[in-house]
C-alpha cells in the first residue's frame, strides 16, 4: 500500500493546505515525524490483506 | 473509623443502617482529597458544595424512611470529560475552558447518583483522552500513589490515582484503546470496560466514537459490580448504545468458574512485555484452570487498525481547533491529532475493513472458550517523563506501547475486566485482562470474584496513603 518512495515530509507539506492547515517549515518537520510514527505503528494493518467482503462499517452487533 | 479503607458496599451499608451519615462520608472524602490530592494531582475540580447538598438529600431520604440506592452516600468522582452539572467539562484541555458549565450530568454520572452515590469532583486525564500516561502539561502530571515518581497510566489517570490513593472508593473513566485497563493495571485496581454499546456514553467529550467505552474503577470486585450495575440503563442519547436490558452481576459473584472454559492468550500477547507481566497472566490463568494457550490471529493488525482509526476519528473531532489554534493543544496530543487529520482516506477505510475481518476471526475463538487471559500492560508504571520502553529485547516509544495488549481487544468491542496483582514486580502492581465474548460480562465477574477470594488478585490503598 505504501511504496519506498513515500516521503512523509513531502506528504504532510502537500496535504496540510487541503485540510485548511498552514504550518511553518519547522512545524512541518515535527508533523512529518509524528506522521511517520503513526505510519510505523499502523503498518501491520496497512500490510494486512482482507477479503473483498470485509465490511468497513464499524458493526459491533454480537 | 477509617472510611477510606472501607469498600463502597460497606460505606453504603453503614449509611443505610444509620450508623454513618452521607454527609459524614462525603465530608471525610473531601478531607482526604484536601489532604492528599496535592501529592497525586488526581482532581481538576472538587465539587464540595454540590456533594454536600446531595449528601443532605440522601440523609433526608434515609431519615424519612425512603428507599435509597445500593450506593447510598458513597463518594465517587468522574474523569473530567463527563459532564458534571455546574462544572466546565475540560476533557484535559485548555481549549474546552471556553465551554459554559454543564447544565446537566452525563448519563453515567446521573446513573451513579440515582443509585445513591455522590459525585465529589472531576478527575485529571490525558488531553482529549489521547494518551496512556496522564502527563498533562495543562493541569499537571498525575502521580501514581504507589510511587509518586511514576505515571498513573491514562488516559483515565486521575480515575486510577484517586481510587488507589483512597480518596474515593469508586471512580468513572473511559476506555477507547485501554484508558481504563492501563491505569487500572498501573495503579493496581479493578476496572471494567463493558461490551461496546452496553453503557451509555452520552453527556461529555468523547474521543473516538466507534471505539469509546465508559466504565468504573474500584478496589473490590463487589464495588465494581455495584458501579457496573448502577451505570446501566437505556439511553436514546447515545446512538451507539445497543440496549439489552439490565445485567445483574452482584448475584453471580460466588458462582465460581466451574463449567467455564478458560484459555491463556499467547502469540502477540506473550511478546512485547516484561517477563513479569507474563508471570502475572500465568498466575491468573492457572488459578482459573486455563486449559490451553491460544492465539488470536492477526492481533497486531487489529491493534494497528485501532491505532489508525483512533488517529483519524480523534482528529476529526477537533478539526476546527487543529486548524485555528493548534498551539493550544497539549504537545503530546497535538502532533498525533494533526497527523491523524492528514491520513489518507483509503488507509482509514482499509483499517476499518481489517478491524471487521479481525473481529470475525476472534469471535470464532469464543465458540471454544468463555474467558481469555492476557496481560494488561507491557510493564508496571514507568517514571514520569520517560519516553522509551525497553521490554522483550526491544526499545520502543513508551506512550503508544502501553496499548499493545489492550488495543487488540477494545477495537472489536469485547468486554474486559482488568484484574490487579500485587507483588509480581518488586513494588508496583500490574494488571491482567479477563476477556469474554460480547455481552458476557457476567462470566468475567464470576472469574474476578474467584481471583479475589483466593488471594490471587487484590487491590489496596497504596501504602503511602493508608
Amino acid at each position: 500500500m505504501i511504496t519506498d518512495e513515500f516521503d512523509p515530509l513531502a506528504y504532510v507539506t502537500a496535504v496540510a493546505p487541503a485540510m485548511g492547515m498552514r504550518f511553518a517549515p519547522e512545524r512541518l518537520a515535527v508533523l512529518a515525524d509524528a506522521f511517520t510514527l503513526v505510519v510505523r505503528v499502523g503498518m501491520p494493518a496497512l500490510l494486512h490483506q482482507v477479503p473483498d467482503e470485509a465490511e468497513p462499517a464499524p458493526v459491533f452487533v454480537a | 473509623m477509617s472510611l477510606h479503607l472501607l469498600t463502597a458496599g460497606e460505606i453504603a451499608s453503614l449509611i443505610r443502617d444509620r450508623r454513618l451519615s452521607a454527609t459524614a462520608a462525603v465530608t471525610a472524602a473531601l478531607d482526604r482529597i484536601s489532604a492528599h490530592d496535592g501529592a497525586v494531582n488526581a482532581f481538576t475540580e472538587v465539587t464540595a458544595a454540590r456533594a454536600l447538598a446531595r449528601a443532605g438529600v440522601v440523609d433526608a431520604a434515609i431519615a424519612a424512611g425512603e428507599a435509597v440506592g445500593p450506593l447510598a452516600g458513597v463518594p465517587f468522582a468522574a474523569k473530567n470529560l463527563f459532564d458534571v452539572a455546574g462544572s466546565v467539562t475540560l476533557a484535559g484541555s485548555v481549549i474546552e475552558q471556553r465551554r459554559a458549565p454543564a447544565t446537566q450530568d452525563a448519563f453515567a454520572v446521573a446513573a451513579m447518583e440515582r443509585a445513591g452515590a455522590i459525585c465529589v469532583g472531576c478527575l485529571n486525564m490525558d488531553e482529549y483522552a489521547y494518551g496512556f500516561t496522564t502527563e498533562n502539561s495543562h493541569y499537571g502530571a498525575c502521580h501514581n500513589p504507589h510511587d509518586l515518581s511514576r505515571v498513573a497510566g491514562g488516559s483515565s489517570g486521575g480515575s486510577g490515582a484517586s481510587v488507589a490513593a483512597g480518596l474515593v472508593p469508586i471512580s468513572l473513566g473511559t476506555d477507547t484503546n485501554g484508558s481504563i485497563r492501563v491505569p487500572a493495571s498501573l495503579c493496581g485496581l479493578w476496572g471494567i470496560k463493558a461490551t461496546y454499546g452496553r453503557l451509555s456514553r452520552a453527556g461529555g467529550v468523547m474521543f473516538v466514537p466507534s471505539l469509546d467505552h465508559v466504565g468504573p474503577f474500584a478496589r473490590s470486585v463487589g464495588d465494581l459490580a455495584l458501579a457496573y450495575e448502577a451505570m446501566q440503563g437505556e439511553d436514546i442519547e447515545d446512538p451507539a448504545q445497543s440496549w439489552r436490558g439490565m445485567q445483574r452481576v452482584s448475584g453471580v459473584l460466588h458462582e465460581g468458574v466451574t463449567g467455564l472454559r478458560v484459555a491463556r492468550l499467547g502469540g502477540h500477547f506473550a511478546r512485547h512485555g516484561h517477563g513479569y507481566v507474563q508471570v502475572a497472566a500465568d498466575r491468573v490463568a492457572d488459578a482459573l484452570g486455563a486449559r490451553a494457550m491460544v492465539e488470536i490471529a492477526d492481533a497486531a493488525a487489529g491493534r494497528a487498525a485501532a491505532f489508525l482509526i483512533t488517529a483519524a476519528e480523534g482528529a476529526n473531532q477537533h478539526l476546527d481547533d487543529l486548524r485555528t489554534q493548534p498551539e493550544r493543544f497539549e504537545p503530546l496530543t497535538r502532533d498525533r491529532l494533526l497527523a491523524g487529520a492528514l491520513l489518507p482516506a483509503q488507509w482509514v477505510v482499509h483499517a476499518q475493513r481489517v478491524r471487521s475481518h479481525y473481529r470475525t476471526h476472534v469471535m470464532e475463538l469464543f465458540r471454544h472458550w468463555d474467558i481469555l487471559i492476557a496481560p494488561a500492560t507491557p510493564s508496571v508504571a514507568t517514571p514520569i517523563g520517560q519516553d522509551m520502553l525497553e521490554a522483550d529485547g526491544q526499545v520502543v516509544p513508551l506512550r503508544p506501547s502501553f496499548g499493545v495488549y489492550t488495543q487488540p481487544i477494545s477495537c472489536i468491542g469485547l468486554p474486559v475486566i482488568a484484574a490487579p496483582l500485587q507483588g509480581v514486580d518488586d513494588v508496583m502492581p500490574v494488571g491482567v485482562q479477563l476477556i469474554a465474548a460480547p455481552w458476557a460480562e457476567d462470566v468475567l465477574f464470576r472469574a474476578a470474584a474467584l481471583l479475589e477470594r483466593e488471594g490471587i488478585c487484590a487491590s489496596v490503598v497504596a501504602p503511602g496513603f493508608v
